[in-house]
This record gives structure tokens, C-alpha cells and sequence, in this order.
């Protein structure tokens, strides 16, 4: 049910081209749609650990056909294409914010393919200066190098484009991990209360006393810099967040009637938090996932602008900004363009989260 | 009353106890301990004399139970361990940086609640005009922008046009206009998120209170528009923006360590920074609960004045 709600929002780009398609679906579809869904999602994680490179290439290869087949089937079935339409009805600004996302998104599984050069190479392109060829600090428009070409002569627009997978990745991932742990945590504790809870609330209260970049880079310090510990550290710093909020939800929904109904034909108690409790606190999940994303992603750029994120030499919008910074008076396309970047998804993410906050669960408004 | 604050009080001391905890217990996740990761940085080669002397100096050779009592025995004296980079207490040298962070973030609050009360409030009263899409669209900006691109922007616009500080940093007490001139560009960057934030709330605050019953008596008993507004309307629109205010202390402190990097602001922030490249975890540990501490007794203070402003959050 979550995956497939998002995912009708975020196709919104191709509800254009498939108005006028046949469009009497059977479940048996719909339950394809679901299953694509679930392998991207797992071949897209998967794709990002890179460690066997056989491997690698065939989940990659996984990931690449399983997108636009989803992006195809949410555009052909109609209950999905039908609430997409409605809902870019609804809320245009968020529906522009859910295109951005997927164009990053796609940008991030194809950015091997899109990106003319090697992110890492150096002296790819060459312009001329004051009468003599150059390979670095190359202005937007150089011979080879469309954005230009930063402090050492890497391509910066083949640097954006693999940037995007960082950002990406790291934003969706922890978003997925850390709000889905919340989730777990918040549903028990409020369930069984007593000691646990007390426990529970008391640790909630204490990792939430820490201002957010200051423990993630506590984590860092201690982790040290990799992509995946920028995932735990910010999976550690959302995760007391979503516990309160999920909690306070299943508080209220652990009163209702059908709860007590359930538990009186002796359903037990795995059984009540994940069939009736979970499903009812999934309009949360979602909403708490789009707008903690934007975070996310914030956060990331932050701590690898500091250069305690993702190790130097990656190339990620953050660390792009943190060598820019140095230039800026003289070069300044060195932060401009991933600056862009970062704003132009910050703000698709932000525009989305809103909507889907105002149609979901209009009670987080404010939060 | 009383009974609220023994109430919260008592939930802020395992509260604290709790963060120490947690910062110790993640202070010891380095791979191997403090010790190796300091002696092999950068790929160096250490003896096994220095790792012991190291173990000894930094307290390490003890069981995990006693580092931790001696440490926070320590911790409520005001000493947090000497630095293994300036070789010296750690407090010596947070001493002189501890205000410049806090008065960065109180600057940075006081503007932003400054500028976005009044927006959020001329917003409110006549929605969907020309000026509050303006302010809406300003609000969004400040939101979506994360503070680190606002501050190079910033720092760009100043670098063009001119109006940038001196670079030696001047304490408060030393040269109040000097230090003022050199603070208000880096709160200015800081305050902005939580502009558009605080924005935000009022709006949502006072679009609500607009449609109030007491609004409408005192329309009718024949106040001024104004009185309505300011008199009977404000007050009740900044609770929400006071339930807030820690969690907005909070990101700014945390703000603070970006803001502090790229203008070259000696405080917390930076050292925080400079200790994580020197791996001088004592410094880093410190400041860490220094900031958590700071949150949360301002979150404490909060509540405190919460409850006595608002009678029903007492009984509840």
C-alpha cells in the first residue's frame, strides 16, 4: 500500500500521454505495477553499494529497465493514472516537485550513461585564457565542457549528474530506513506502553536534545567518512523524530473500537499492530518521508560541504560547493550550478512533501 | 503549577543522563579506540610504547564503567578533559568561543523572529493578495535554500558589493560595533531558514485566531483595528511561534557550525569542525554535550514558560 501510493504521485510526468489508452485493467496488473515497484526499489538500493562489479552491472541493469517500465504501467493503469490526474489537479506546485524528483531519480540510475564524461577524469575539455589554452577553470560553453570545468579540470556538469546519485540515494535511503524504523519502534511503544514505552520516550527525548547536524557529525567523526555512515548517521538522526509522531498516531489509534474487536476474537498482539494499527498510520509514513527527504538531503550536503560527509574525491553537490567556495569571486559557475542543483531538488521536495501532507493527513500541517 | 514544573524537571534529568551516555557510547564506535585512530592518521606508524602512553594519557586504560564516572564526575566540575591537540584542558580554550555561538544564534533568532512576525502577520490578515504571495514566496525561498548556499550567496553579494567586516574577530565587551558589524551578516545567513519557518507558523497561527469568537467580541465592543490585532490577536498568534522556539534554537546551534566555517567565526561550530580533522575527540565530545545541554535546558525553559503563559498545557 505505501509503496504504491507514492509512486502513483511521482509518476504525474506521463499522465499526458496515456489519457487517450484502453483502459480496462485487471488486478493481475496491478499487482505487476506493485511488483516492479518493489524490484526497483530493491535493485536501486542494491545498485548503490557497488562491491561485486558482476553483479553490480546486472542490478544495475535491473534498475534501469524496471523505471520506465514502472513509469510506463503507472501511465497505463488507470486507478493509478486516474489518481495522479487528480491529484496534479489538486496540487500542481507538488506535481512539478514529483517530475523534478523523478528526473533526479532518473538522472541517478542512467548517470553513467548520461554524463558525457568521467566524473573523476581530469582535462577533458580545453578553453583558452588570457591567450593560452587552459584545461582548468574552464568557463560554461568551453569546447568539450558544456557547465565548464572546475579547479583541476574535471567536467562539472558529468560531476553534477553522478552528484545527483549521492544525493539521491543517500536522501532516499536514509528517508526509507530511518523513517521505517521510527515507524516500527513508535507503533510498539505506544501498543505495549509500561516500561518499554517509558524507556523508549525517555532515549526519544534525549537523541532529539542534540541539534541534528551537531550529532550527525559527532557520528561522522567517530564512523568516519564513507557514503554508507552518511546513511546511519542520518538514519540515527531521524529516527526519534518519526518514533514520536508515529507513536502519538497509534496512540490514538490503538482506542478505536476495531482495535478492541480484533484483540477480542484474540488476535495477538504482532498480529493487531501489523494489520490494523500499520495500515492505519500509512498516510503518516508517507507524509513523514517526503518531507523529512528534503532534510535529508540537506544534511548530506552539509556535512560533505564540511567535508566530514562522503570522502573527498567523490563527486557529490556538497563537496562541489566546498571547492567552489575558494573560487567564487572570479569562477563563480563553480557554485553556481551545483547550487542549482541542490535548491531546485530541495524545492521540488519541499513542494511535494507539502501536497501530499495536505491530502494525506492534514493533522502534521505545521510540523 | 508546582506540580508541572516537578513534573518536567524530573523528565529533564534522566534526560541528561541519557545524552552523556549516548555521546560516550558513540565516542567509543571509532574502529579500534581513540588512541589507534589518532596515532595511525594519515596512514602513520606508531610504537607500541606510544599506544600505551597515549591509553594513559586520554584515560583509556581503565574499564568503560570508571572512564565514564571519572568523566562525568569531571563534566559536572566544568572540566572535560584535556585536548590531545593543545595539550591543554578543554575548557581553556571553549571558554572564549562558547558566547560568540551563543550570540550568534540569539542574533540569529532575534532577526528572524523580527522579520517574520510582521510578515507573517500582514500575510494572514489580507491572504491571498499580492503581499501575501510575496511573503509566501519568500518564506519558501528561505526554506528550500539550505543555509550553507544562502551564506556563500551572501558572501559572494558582499564580496561584489562591498561591506564586509574586518577579519580579526573582536569580542562584544572588547568593541561593540566591531563585533556587531562582523556578526550580523553570519546571523543574517543563519536567521533565514527559520524566517521562512517562522513565517510560516504565524501565518497558520493567525489565520486561525482571525476566526475567533474573542476576535469578534472585540471587534463589536468597538476596539480599533489595531487593538484587535496587536491586543487580542498577536498574543495568541506567538504561542505557537514560543512551542517552537527550541526546536528553532536548536537547528540554528546546529546551524551555527556552518555558518561559523565560512565566515570565519571563531566559535563552537568551528572548533567542532577543526576537532573532527585533528581527531581530537575530547574536544569533540565536549562540545557535543555542551550544545545538548544547551538545548535542552532552553527546551526546559520553554515549557516552563509555556505552561505558565497557557493554563490548560499545566492540567494536561
Amino acid at each position: 500500500m505505501a509503496v504504491f501510493r507514492t509512486d502513483e504521485v511521482q509518476d504525474a510526468d506521463l499522465e499526458v500521454a496515456s489519457l487517450e489508452q484502453a483502459s480496462s485493467v485487471s488486478g493481475n496488473l496491478l499487482a505487476f505495477f506493485t511488483a516492479t515497484v518493489a524490484v526497483f526499489i530493491v535493485s536501486y538500493v542494491i545498485s548503490h553499494f557497488g562491491t561485486v562489479s558482476w553483479l553490480d552491472l546486472i542490478i544495475g541493469f535491473i534498475a534501469a529497465i524496471s523505471l520506465p517500465l514502472m513509469l510506463v504501467m503507472a501511465a497505463v493503469l488507470k486507478p493509478v493514472r486516474s489518481t495522479i490526474i487528480r491529484f496534479s489537479r489538486r496540487k500542481p506546485l507538488a506535481a512539478v516537485g514529483a517530475v523534478i524528483i523523478i528526473l533526479a531519480v532518473t538522472t541517478d540510475v542512467y548517470a553513467d550513461y548520461l554524463a558525457p564524461h568521467d566524473p573523476e577524469g581530469v582535462g577533458v575539455a580545453k578553453c583558452e585564457s588570457d591567450g593560452q589554452t587552459s584545461r582548468k577553470f574552464c568557463g560554461p560553453g568551453a569546447e568539450g565542457a558544456l557547465l565548464g570545468t572546475d579547479n583541476i579540470g574535471r567536467d562539472i556538469l558529468s560531476r553534477l549528474i553522478h552528484g545527483a546519485r549521492i544525493s539521491m540515494y543517500v536522501g532516499l535511503m536514509t528517508v526509507l530506513v530511518g523513517i521505517t524504523i521510527g515507524t516500527v519502534i513508535g507503533i510498539g511503544s505506544a501498543y505495549t506502553g509500561g516500561v518499554y514505552d517509558i524507556v523508549v520516550q525517555r532515549l526519544v527525548d534525549a537523541l532529539m536534545g542534540f541539534p541534528p547536524i551537531i550529532l550527525a557529525l559527532g557520528l561522522m567523526a567517530a564512523l568516519g567518512a564513507s557514503i554508507n555512515n552518511v546513511v546511519i548517521a542520518l538514519v540515527v538522526i531521524l529516527v526519534p523524530g518519526a518514533t514520536r509522531v508515529i507513536r502519538s498516531e497509534a496512540l490514538r489509534i490503538k482506542e478505536l473500537d476495531y482495535i478492541l474487536a480484533s484483540r477480542a476474537i484474540g488476535a495477538n498482539p504482532f498480529r493487531v499492530m501489523l494489520r490494523h494499527i500499520m495500515p492505519n498510520v500509512a498516510a503518516t509514513y508517507i507524509v513523514l518521508m517526503t518531507i523529512t527527504l528534503g532534510f535529508a538531503i540537506v544534511v548530506e550536503a552539509s556535512l560533505s560541504f564540511l567535508g566530514v560527509g562522503v570522502p573527498e574525491g567523490t563527486p557529490t553537490w556538497g563537496g562541489m560547493l566546498n571547492i567552489g567556495r575558494k573560487y567564487m569571486e572570479q569562477q563563480s559557475w563553480l557554485i553556481v550550478f551545483p547550487g542549482l542543483a541542490i535548491a531546485l531538488v530541495v524545492f521540488a521536495v519541499n513542494f511535494l512533501g507539502d501536497g501530499l501532507r495536505d491530502v494525506l493527513d492534514p493533522r502534521l500541517r505545521g510540523r | 503549577m508546582r506540580q508541572y514544573i516537578i513534573k518536567r524537571v524530573g523528565l529533564f534529568i534522566p534526560t541528561i543522563i541519557l545524552i552523556t551516555i549516548i555521546v560516550f557510547v558513540v565516542m567509543r564506535l571509532i574502529p579500534g579506540d581513540v588512541c589507534v585512530a589518532i596515532l595511525s592518521d594519515g596512514e602513520a606508524t606508531f610504537t607500541q610504547e606510544e599506544l600505551i602512553e597515549c591509553r594513559i594519557e586520554l584515560d583509556l586504560n581503565k574499564p568503560m564503567v570508571n572512564q565514564y564516572f571519572d568523566w562525568i564526575g569531571g563534566v559536572l566540575q566544568g572540566d572535560f578533559g584535556n585536548s590531545y591537540w593543545f595539550k591543554a584542558p578543554v575548557m581553556e580554550e571553549l571558554a572564549d568561543r562558547i558566547p560568540v555561538t551563543v550570540e550568534l544564534t540569539i542574533m540569529a533568532m532575534l532577526i528572524s523572529v523580527i522579520v517574520a512576525v510582521p510578515l507573517g502577520i500582514v500575510s494572514a490578515l489580507r491572504p491571498e493578495s499580492p503581499m501575501d504571495y510575496a511573503a509566501r514566496v519568500f518564506t519558501m525561498t528561505g526554506i528550500a535554500m539550505p543555509t550553507f548556499l544562502i551564506a556563500i550567496l551572501l558572501l559572494l553579494l558582499l564580496v561584489h558589493v562591498g561591506g564586509l567586516a574586518p577579519l580579526n574577530y573582536a569580542q562584544l565587551w572588547d568593541d561593540p560595533l566591531t563585533n556587531l558589524h562582523q556578526m550580523i551578516w553570519p546571523a543574517l545567513a543563519l536567521g533565514f531558514y527559520e524566517m521562512g519557518f517562522v513565517a510560516r507558523v504565524t501565518r497558520s497561527a493567525m489565520m486561525e485566531i482571525i476566526r475567533e469568537d474573542y476576535m469578534r467580541t472585540a471587534r463589536s465592543k468597538g476596539l480599533s483595528e489595531n487593538s484587535v490585532v496587536y491586543g487580542h490577536g498577536l498574543k495568541n498568534a506567538l504561542l505557537p511561534v514560543l512551542t517552537t522556539s527550541g526546536w528553532i534554537f536548536a537547528r540554528l546551534f546546529g546551524g551555527t557550525v556552518i555558518i561559523e566555517t565560512i565566515f570565519l567565526v571563531p566559535g563552537m561550530g568551528r572548533i567542532l569542525i577543526e576537532s573532527i580533522f585533528q581527531r581530537d575527540y575530547t574536544m569533540i565530545q565536549a562540545v557535543i554535550v555542551i550544545a545538548a545541554l544547551f538545548i535542552v535546558t532552553i527546551n526546559l525553559l520553554v515549557d516552563l514558560l509555556y505552561g505558565w503563559l497557557d493554563p490548560r498545557i499545566r492540567y494536561a
